[in-house]
């Protein structure tokens, strides 16, 4: 999804409007209500919010210049990894195996196989498809991606093989670069 | 409301360091990683042959002497910038896109080598221009480029897969913008004259002058 170099495919940053930061806030409080303290935090009049547009629809949301939240096509917000990795609970996890990590580091999706092997682990509930997770890896405390899911995950050890997840944020890309180097 | 957890990361990757092995510069990170997680490290060693492999891999890399083997087993998004350079001489039969920057955030996208799969240019040019709603044409000075006006360099791979039916193998993204024109980078050698002779004297010069 991000190129490994960010920085080139920026296109222009400006400051949001109220109008904007009103819209962003309602749409946060219903997307993550439990990080409700922390978003009314961000929205507080003296922090600046910058809204960094990129090339293919992608916007990148910085409050006081940390990149926290980005959204593709006006869709709904991802949060950033470095945001997940301090509340890991406002995703729920996927868990793949120890092989699967370096190819998911290396940009690939999550396949199905890397679920349902000995080191994978799906959650108990059924999280239905297109909705956002955070990818976990076996043995690791912290997550490596975030996806939007393919299948459906009760339907994952039925079908056992083809793509899982689309990765859309993984350790290592443009993006994480990106919000790393500052 | 969940508290924030702190989470550490490494000074060399930035990754958090079990996430190391996994990272641009494992042999670094490994002496940090004994010194202050020796536990990570050590978790690390425990695991077999696969772990192993990626360290190879990232310190091929890093001295840059990857053979021919490991650039066919590695994915492409892995290897680093220098080693695409080095690629770009096995770009036969290849087609080559890159794109081009243009005032502030207005691309070009450049696609070199369609003739090679006897593509009729002319009718490239005009389907491209069609797909794209953009403005697309042939280059002056060369009869095997093709440049489209806008940055289409993401939807391009699977218009020449469905059009001409190119497999995705065959083609080379370069992924550096290089931002001057086309022109201008002729030109990047002769420098204009009032500059050419503005090299600044050496202390010893200038006295001899003055004397
Ligand atoms: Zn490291």
């Amino acid at each position: 999804m991000f190129r490994k170099d960010l920085s080139e495919e920026i296109s222009g940053q400006n400051l949001a409007k109220t109008s904007v930061k009103k819209k962003m806030k309602q749409q946060l409080l219903n997307q993550y209500p439990s990080l409700e303290t922390f978003i009314q935090d961000l929205f507080q009049k003296k922090n600046s919010i910058v809204v960094i547009k990129c090339s293919n629809k992608i916007q990148l949301f910085a409050f006081n210049n940390t990149v926290l939240f980005f959204s593709i096509r006006d869709g709904p917000f991802f949060p950033t990894l470095k945001l997940l990795h301090s509340y890991p609970d406002i995703l729920p996890p996927i868990q793949v195996d120890e092989g699967a990590i370096r190819h998911i580091i290396g940009g690939a999706d999550v396949m199905i196989p890397g679920l349902i092997s000995k080191g994978g682990k799906l959650p108990e509930e059924n999280i239905p498809k297109g909705s956002m997770i955070a990818i976990m890896a076996e043995d690791k405390k912290h997550a490596l991606g975030i996806g939007v899911l393919e299948v459906e995950t009760s339907q994952i050890p039925v079908v056992k093989k083809g793509v899982a997840a689309q990765t859309i944020h993984h350790l290592t890309d443009g993006l994480w670069n990106y919000i790393s180097e500052k | 409301m969940t508290e924030a957890l702190k989470v550490e990361y490494c000074p060399h990757c930035r990754l958090p360091p079990e996430y190391c092995q996994y990272g641009p510069c494992f042999s670094k990170c490994k002496v940090w990683l004994a010194e202050i997680h020796p536990e990570i490290l050590e978790s690390i060693k425990n695991i077999p042959k696969q772990t192993k492999k990626t360290e190879e891999k990232t310190e091929k890399k890093t001295k840059n002497t990857s053979n021919q083997e490991t650039k066919q087993v590695e994915n492409k998004k892995l290897i680093p910038n220098e080693e695409k350079e080095k690629e770009k001489g096995n770009t036969d039969g290849k087609i080559i896109i890159s794109r081009s920057r243009r005032g502030g955030k207005k691309f070009i996208t450049i696609i070199e080598g369609l003739s090679q799969f006897e593509v009729d240019l002319k009718k490239a040019t005009k389907l491209f221009a069609n797909k794209f709603s953009c403005g697309c044409n042939i280059e002056k000075d060369s009869d095997d480029t093709v440049c489209i006006q806008g940055d289409v360099h993401f939807s391009l791979p699977d218009v020449l897969l469905k059009e001409f039916k190119i497999p995705k193998t065959q083609i080379h993204l370069n992924e550096q913008i290089t931002k001057a024109k086309k022109k201008s980078k002729k030109n990047k050698n002769n420098v204009p004259k009032h500059k050419q002779n503005r090299k600044k004297p050496t202390r010893k010069e200038r006295l001899a002058s003055n004397n």
